[in-house]
């Protein structure tokens, strides 16, 4: 029987305030949802999507809240703010494009709460995912409404969801090739960013299996050959979501990139890697016209539906825009 | 003039910025209960069974209505213009006619425990054929929303026409047509709709973020069949109203429930009800044909309008003021406009500021620059060319003489009052470097950015309304103040007794003002229609300009001297010429009264002239060509409001009114899925500006003084809103060379029309 629109409000729920990691993933593996920020969680339970029963807090928690030196990486905790990401002295001499892109997250208001564990950890922001009143695939429903009425796809090549990842600091990590450092009550470890977010499960958008919690990240500094650029495009000109996102960290040889690392967010249902247009860069110069043809290579295996073309134009654009970004970058 | 035409600071200012402004909403009465609304899922829908005793049975809960436990009675005004039509919305019915539509109330102890046992209520829908598009609407064979021959209101369209447009198309040396869409947005207030209702000692006592008291008063009295009088309607601070806030169907649904269950009862509207379930702006599609001679002359204009209206709002009214745009904008002897509204099973359109006219001057403002680029005249010069003028339309006056000229005449051969709508063209274009530009469309100013200029003119009527004020002075020069009116946040309360302080030629400060209580205050018309300083200051000022006859008749029968000899000073009433005079507390003593009291009821109605206003907005633009986005770098908003009373409100309102218009213009769209279910319920997905999409607004007033409106003002609440989208529009055509016709101009369309271009 469909259900009645009742209007939503955040449902009532239990607390945990662990002070120590060992508590938090006891209590994690017992089923309570990490809390960090709240911007996103809070608000899908304010919105109807979802209600645990339980939330672990995880401001408390000395290591997740800390950013330190780890060799020649910065290891940044999962639960520092966007704010203080963007604020740290290490992050800004060592990755100063991954400062740069926290920045441009949301609002002051929300960076100052929303933290880097949660930004990667996000939901997609996919307006039927958002809605109570659409049971879509990604909730275990068979429509995907974002194709429901789709023009330009074949039926048959249609995917189970459209939904882009919303993370802009997802792709920036990719091209810097970070490590995440993720953890349950018996044991740690760590992967690369671009292995964190490879999931075949649609309700999923990382590895991290329940019970399972991300500490943190290491972020190799750019070194001296390397130059990077972040460039998000989206429809207001602050406070949205990104339609695309691109990141782009260039060795160079003059003006001949010997090595590229392309990563693309807000694009595809995960961030990805765009390995052959990084491959089709390689020893080209910066003026060379392949910048312009590297963009198409870059979004070729992503579906878009009749109302997302517009967006693999704009990621042709900015990813041309972000190397010529990178390349004149000091 | 002194305290009229300056800046003084408002009266709402300090208590909003430091929080102790009370709305609504804040009200907590002791006992007070929360409601939630149960709505529907289904576009059309018959409700076979209600199942509520789970919900009944929640500990905290305390009654459930349904369409059995109220009165079967229309709830919605049914405007005068809808010629019959059926329609109107039931308190609760046994028909759904929209997603959302209301179908059960919950009263609980608290607001989770309501919406808990709202969510328990089971119901049984039976899907009926449903229709949301307004086309589809009109087709044989469609499902009709309210049964009859046609979802058509009033089953036959509206028309407004002067001369003959067919003779007047003959004549044309040129014809230029073009079809334009626009679409859902919603007002967007920033206080939601939120009622509190007490039912104590046969009252009932309602205080409810509204736009017009007695208006409320009116229809809540008439859906629970009680006389007028136990009806108390209280508007406190409103945070926004935008002409929306009008309906009383919660305010009537909790009035219910506070009667039942003797207990005061709140209801307040969640962001997602407000932004959906409010009352949006009618989407429309308009075809629209100028002929004009090779001169630039205009023979013919000639406007269809179609638009969804959803199933309850008739929604007539909405669409005339689209009739006046395309009649009245510019000189030409024959005019024709159907406007049809129609009822369909999608969202409820209603009020929102300017009504029809924003649509309608997207599309006719639209269409004057493609008529002026096939001249080869520049958009700016044709204007001031073909722009009506102060004498009015062509043509000789019909109408009887006698009788009052309607806010939208359609007939030609009768004058404005006043008419700055070429100043508003020259002058506002001096300001904005108009001609400096000239030449340079689609100037690339940095890599894939071009710039673009573009300008629309507007023209809105200016409200005439019934109007009462009561002004009362006492002996210690305190004036008390009392009118209905509600101040939606546009600054009403300060503008009205800056009136009275300048009638009474006493400082602002002395001047208490008290509004929008249907015990306390007199009647009042609602704030609509751009027609509070005008209509309520007129009311303000003959209640002001009463105090001083009734003082120099005083103090001529004390004095001995003629009235005609006397003036009054702010403190006293003395010889024009000569020293004697009597003080106002000598002159009341000496009467033994404390006060002076004068009334006032007026119903502005003018038998040789239209009130209008008129503005043009200039605004520039830089486009990226490779991305479709569009940056609005300045808008010079130039203005004909009369004469501004408070000269910094005016700024304000054409300030918001340009923001919002941003919003429609660019970004701000409604969407609907095809099941009839929204999905654009949250400011994350239904885009309003944000500051930094905001540029440099310059409001301009041109000097304008109309001998109608008290101190020579006019309006400007809605004319703020209505010229921007297509001035925008327009000067993304003169950066691109892509003409939108279709609202909002998003990324995703504009970049298709440039590529689009670039191919051909």
């Amino acid at each position: 029987m469909t259900k009645s629109i009742v209007p939503t409000g955040l449902p009532s729920f239990r607390l945990e305030r662990p002070t120590t990691l060992d508590e938090a993933l006891h209590k994690i593996a017992d089923g309570g949802l990490p809390l960090a920020g709240g911007s996103d969680l809070l608000g899908m339970m304010k919105d109807g999507i979802c209600s645990p029963s339980s939330l672990v807090h995880l401001g408390g928690i000395a290591e997740l809240n800390a950013i330190e030196m780890r060799g020649e990486a910065v290891r940044i905790g999962a639960c520092v703010t966007l704010r203080d990401v963007t604020a740290s002295t290490e992050v800004r001499e060592r990755a100063p494009v991954l400062a740069n892109a926290a920045a441009q997250v949301g609002s002051p208001q929300i960076r100052n709460v929303a933290t880097l564990g949660g930004n990667l950890c996000q939901k997609p922001r996919c307006w039927f995912y958002r809605s109570r009143l659409f049971l879509c695939t990604k909730k275990g429903g068979d429509t995907c409404f974002a194709q429901e009425f789709d023009r330009f796809m074949p039926r048959s090549s249609r995917p189970s969801c459209v939904a882009a990842h919303p993370s802009d600091l997802a792709p920036v990590l990719l091209a810097l090739e970070a490590s995440m450092n993720i953890a349950d009550k018996k044991s740690s470890r760590t992967m690369s960013a671009e292995k964190f977010f490879q999931t075949s499960i649609l309700a999923n958008e990382t590895v991290l299996a329940p019970g399972q919690l991300l500490l943190s990240v290491d972020v190799p500094g750019l070194t001296p050959d390397q130059r990077a650029a972040f460039i998000r495009v989206e429809e207001r000109d602050s406070w949205g979501f990104a339609s695309v996102a691109v990141a782009v960290v260039l060795s160079l040889d003059g003006e001949y990139i010997r090595n590229a690392r392309i990563a693309l967010g807000s694009f595809a249902r995960l961030p990805y890697r765009a390995h052959e247009a990084e491959e089709a860069l390689r020893g080209h110069s910066i003026n060379s016209p392949i910048l312009a043809a590297v963009g198409s290579l870059a979004i070729q295996s992503v579906p878009l539906t009749d109302t997302q073309l517009h967006k693999g134009e704009v990621a042709v654009t900015i990813l041309r825009r972000a190397i010529q970004h990178a390349a004149a970058a000091s | 003039m002194n305290i009229v035409g300056g800046s003084p600071v408002r009266v709402d200012a300090r208590p909003k910025v430091t929080g102790q402004a009370a709305y609504a909403g804040d009200l907590r009465l002791p006992g007070m209960l929360h409601a939630v609304v149960l709505r529907s899922p289904f576009p059309h829908a018959r409700l076979r069974t209600i199942e509520t005793q789970a919900a009944r049975e929640l500990p905290g809960v305390r009654t459930v209505l349904t369409f059995r436990d109220v009165p079967e009675v229309v709830f919605e005004p049914l405007d005068e213009a809808t010629d019959g039509a059926t329609g109107g919305a039931l308190l609760l019915g046994d028909i759904v006619r929209h997603v959302g539509d209301e179908v059960a109330v919950v009263a609980a102890d608290d607001l989770a425990t309501a919406r808990e046992a709202a969510a328990l209520i089971e119901i049984e829908y039976e899907p009926l054929p449903y229709v949301l598009d307004a086309e589809l609407a009109l087709k044989s064979g469609a499902p009709l929303i309210h049964g009859g021959q046609t979802n058509l209101v009033g089953n036959k369209p509206i028309v407004l026409e002067r001369g003959n447009v067919g003779e007047g198309l003959q004549q044309a040396e040129l014809t230029f047509k073009e079809k334009y869409c626009t679409q859902y947005t919603s007002g967007s207030p920033m206080e939601p709709r939120v009622v509190v209702t007490r039912w104590e000692n046969e009252t009932l006592t309602v205080w409810k973020a509204g736009r017009g008291v007695f208006l409320d008063r009116e229809q809540l009295a008439r859906t629970l069949a009680i006389p007028a009088e136990q009806v108390h309607v209280i508007t406190p601070v409103v945070g926004a109203s935008y002409g929306n806030k009008d309906e009383s169907r919660a305010a009537a649904l909790t009035a219910i429930l506070s009667r039942e269950l003797r207990r005061p009862v709140r209801l307040e509207f969640t962001r997602e009800e407000e932004l959906v379930f409010g009352r949006l702006r009618h989407p429309a599609t308009i075809e629209l044909t100028i002929g004009v001679q090779r001169d630039g002359s205009i023979t013919a204009i000639d406007n269809l309008t179609t638009m969804n209206t959803g199933p309850y709002v008739p929604g007539a009214y909405v669409i005339r003021r689209s009739g006046h745009a395309s009649t009245y904008l510019y000189r030409c002897p024959n005019v024709r406009f159907e406007g049809n509204v129609v009822y369909t099973n999608s969202y409820v359109a209603g009020s929102y500021r300017g009504l029809g006219a924003p649509q309608a001057h997207f599309a006719l403002e639209s269409l004057i620059d493609t008529v002026a680029e096939g001249l080869g005249i520049d958009p700016l010069e044709y204007r001031i060319r073909n722009v009506v003028g102060p004498e009015g339309q062509p043509g000789q006056r019909q109408s009887d003489p006698n009788v009052p000229i309607p806010p939208q005449p359609v007939e030609g051969g009768i004058p404005f009052s006043s008419n700055g709508l070429r100043q508003c063209l020259e002058e506002g274009s001096l300001r904005f470097g108009w001609r400096a530009h000239v030449g340079s469309s689609g100037v690339r100013v940095d890599g894939p950015r071009k710039r673009g200029i573009g300008c629309a003119a507007a023209i809105y009527q200016t409200g005439q309304l019934p109007a009462e004020a009561v002004v009362r002075l006492s002996s210690t020069g305190c004036v008390q103040l009392l009118m209905g009116t509600v101040d939606v946040g546009q600054g009403s309360n300060t503008v009205l007794a800056q009136i009275v302080a300048e009638a009474l030629k006493v400082p602002f400060d002395a001047v208490d003002g008290s509004f929008a209580d249907t015990d306390e205050t007199p009647f009042s018309h609602g704030t609509f229609g751009s027609s509070t300083t005008f209509s309520s200051g007129s009311a303000a000022k003959a209640a002001a300009d009463a105090v001083v006859s009734q003082l120099k008749a005083f103090a001529s029968r004390l004095l001995g001297l003629p009235e005609e000899k006397l003036e009054w000073d702010g403190s006293a009433v003395r010889q024009v010429t000569g020293d004697q005079l009597i003080s106002l507390s000598e002159l009341l003593s000496s009467l033994g009264l404390a006060q002076v009291e004068g009334k006032a009821q007026v119903q502005i109605s003018n038998t040789t002239h239209i009130v209008n206003a008129f503005a043009t907005h200039f605004v520039e633009v830089e486009v990226d060509i490779e991305l479709g986005t569009v940056q609005v770098m300045r808008i010079v908003a130039a203005h004909d409001c009369g004469y501004p009373i408070h000269r910094n409100a005016v700024e304000s309102q054409i300030r918001g009114g340009v923001i919002q218009a941003i919003g429609y213009a660019l970004q701000e769209q409604m969407l609907i899925n095809p099941s009839g279910r929204p999905y654009t319920g949250s400011f994350v997905n239904f885009r309003l500006p944000r500051t930094t999409d905001v540029p440099v607004i310059e409001p301009m007033i041109v000097d304008i003084v109309d001998p109608i409106g008290p101190y020579g003002a006019k309006a400007v609440g809605e004319p703020a809103v209505i010229p921007t989208a297509a001035a925008i529009a327009n000067a993304v055509y003169d950066a691109t060379g892509v003409r939108i016709t279709e609202l909002p101009i998003t990324p995703a369309r504009l970049l298709a029309g440039i590529l689009r271009m670039e191919e051909e």
